[in-house]
């Protein structure tokens, strides 16, 4: 027999389907799996943090300060902090809830405030010191009530136990990060409209105080025009409404409802003996 | 404050990925198209895996010709990986990795034995070690082959 040499045949080696290929199936199968994980385990936190009662909450988390999530606390009791728990008192008339409200003054420079667990609201020195008025303190006040009462603060902690459930699983696989990011942007939606539905509470709030809610998206307004709205398309990934759409969102409801948006405005000067003119 | 945190949370590693496939793409072409062109040489140079010899072959010479090629991973083809191994099946980024380790380990035996005059390769054997610490995932992923044979330089006539 004669032999001929040939070339082998690599073929069978090496599949031939393009790896960009295989890669888009990865990514969108897996990331639509996680994302519907993500939500399914978010809407079961949720259905468990309903059946918490404000007062097992209250048990829970009553005592609770939390130095490590806020830099550092003022601990002088100023009259401004009075103020502020006799302002928080005046709103909670207007809402029965099983909550004791603590209100803490942090140092933080970023104008913000913040709800957690049992019932503690941290206002920073920021938002006090560039507040123009009570009304727009008011406000803000009214939408951390919000959080409240839509129990945002324990859908929050849920949420997170959720996404850390998926992460683990990732974790495992060793691809931690896209685990990560998918149930992250998976439950931004979710953050978005928190704050819209405690951004509606808070108005009704603010119109059964004042009986107007002028001023009342000021403090949006200022962020606006000092940050401005960032750019369109990360600002999808954020875990807020852009500022501006806030605004409208507040107008319309006002017009819809029929409350006045101009109305005599109590001025913010605690701490000053002179009243303000 | 968020946008700087994207940029280096999701832009970067994007931007790894892509170079990372690009690159390692336009090796791996040109590696093919290398090892085709030096097979297509070595066509008629006699390369087997029998451990004996021709009846009629009357051997002069013999020497062990043992050479080794190492083939690194790209970050594109772990990345993929990474994410098939959740859900498994075949690893296909990784085929074209093992395939050019084998055909290139064994371009380096028969193109030495070639060039030190030998006539022929027989009983051509493969080894692959692996020098990514799976363990722990971390390491530099690559692979390893070790192609060995005995070169033949045969009697002349």
């Amino acid at each position: 027999m004669k032999f001929e040499p040939r070339p082998a045949d690599h073929s069978v080696n090496v599949t031939a389907r393009h790896p960009l290929a295989d890669a888009t199936i990865l990514v969108l199968g897996l990331g639509g799996v996680l994302l519907l994980v993500t939500i399914v385990l978010a809407f079961f936190a949720d259905a468990l943090v309903a059946r918490i009662s404000v007062k097992t909450e209250m048990r829970w988390f009553g005592g609770m300060s939390l130095p490590t999530v806020v830099d550092e606390f003022e601990t002088t009791s100023t009259s401004e902090e009075q103020a502020l728990s006799d302002l928080l008192e005046r709103l909670t008339q207007h809402w029965e809830s099983d909550y004791t409200f603590r209100m803490r003054i942090s140092d933080s420079a970023a104008p913000n405030a913040l709800a957690f667990p049992g019932g503690l609201i941290v206002v920073t020195r920021g938002l006090l010191d560039n507040v123009e008025s009570e009304n727009e303190l008011a406000f803000v006040l009214a939408h951390e009530l919000g959080h409240f009462r839509n129990r945002d603060h324990l859908r929050g902690l849920g949420r997170g136990a959720a996404v850390s459930l998926v992460v683990g699983a990732m974790t495992s696989g060793g691809s931690g990060g896209f685990g990560f990011g998918v149930a992250d942007i998976a439950l931004r939606g979710f953050g978005r409209e928190q704050e819209t539905d405690a951004d509606v509470f808070a108005l009704s709030m603010v119109y059964a105080e004042y009986g107007h809610v002028g001023e009342s998206w000021r403090f949006f307004e200022r962020i606006q025009s000092a940050y401005g709205d960032g750019n369109a398309v990360l600002n999808y990934l954020e875990t807020h409404p852009l500022p501006s759409s806030r605004i409208d969102d507040l107008k319309r409801l006002a017009r819809e409802r029929d409350w006045p948006t101009e109305g005599t405005l109590v001025p913010w000067n605690p701490g000053s003996d002179t009243p303000q003119d | 404050m968020g946008e700087f945190t994207l940029l280096v949370n999701i832009g970067l590693p994007l931007t790894v990925l892509v170079i990372a496939y690009l690159t390692g793409s336009y090796l791996e072409r040109r590696h093919f198209a290398d090892i085709r062109k030096r097979e297509a040489r070595m066509q008629r140079f006699p390369t087997t895996t029998f451990e004996t010899l021709p009846d009629d072959w009357e051997v002069a010479d013999c020497e062990l010709m043992a050479e080794s090629v190492v083939v690194s991973l790209d970050y594109f083809k772990r990345v993929i990986a990474g994410l098939r191994a959740i859900i498994g099946g075949r690893i296909t980024t990784y085929e074209p990795l093992l395939d050019r380790a084998r055909r290139e380990a064994v371009l380096r035996v028969t193109e030495k034995a070639k060039a030190e005059g030998f006539d022929a390769v027989i009983n051509l054997r493969l080894e692959t070690s692996r020098l990514a610490n799976s363990d722990s995932g971390q390491g530099i992923g690559g692979v390893e082959i070790l192609a060995f044979g005995t070169a033949l330089l045969r009697t002349q006539r």
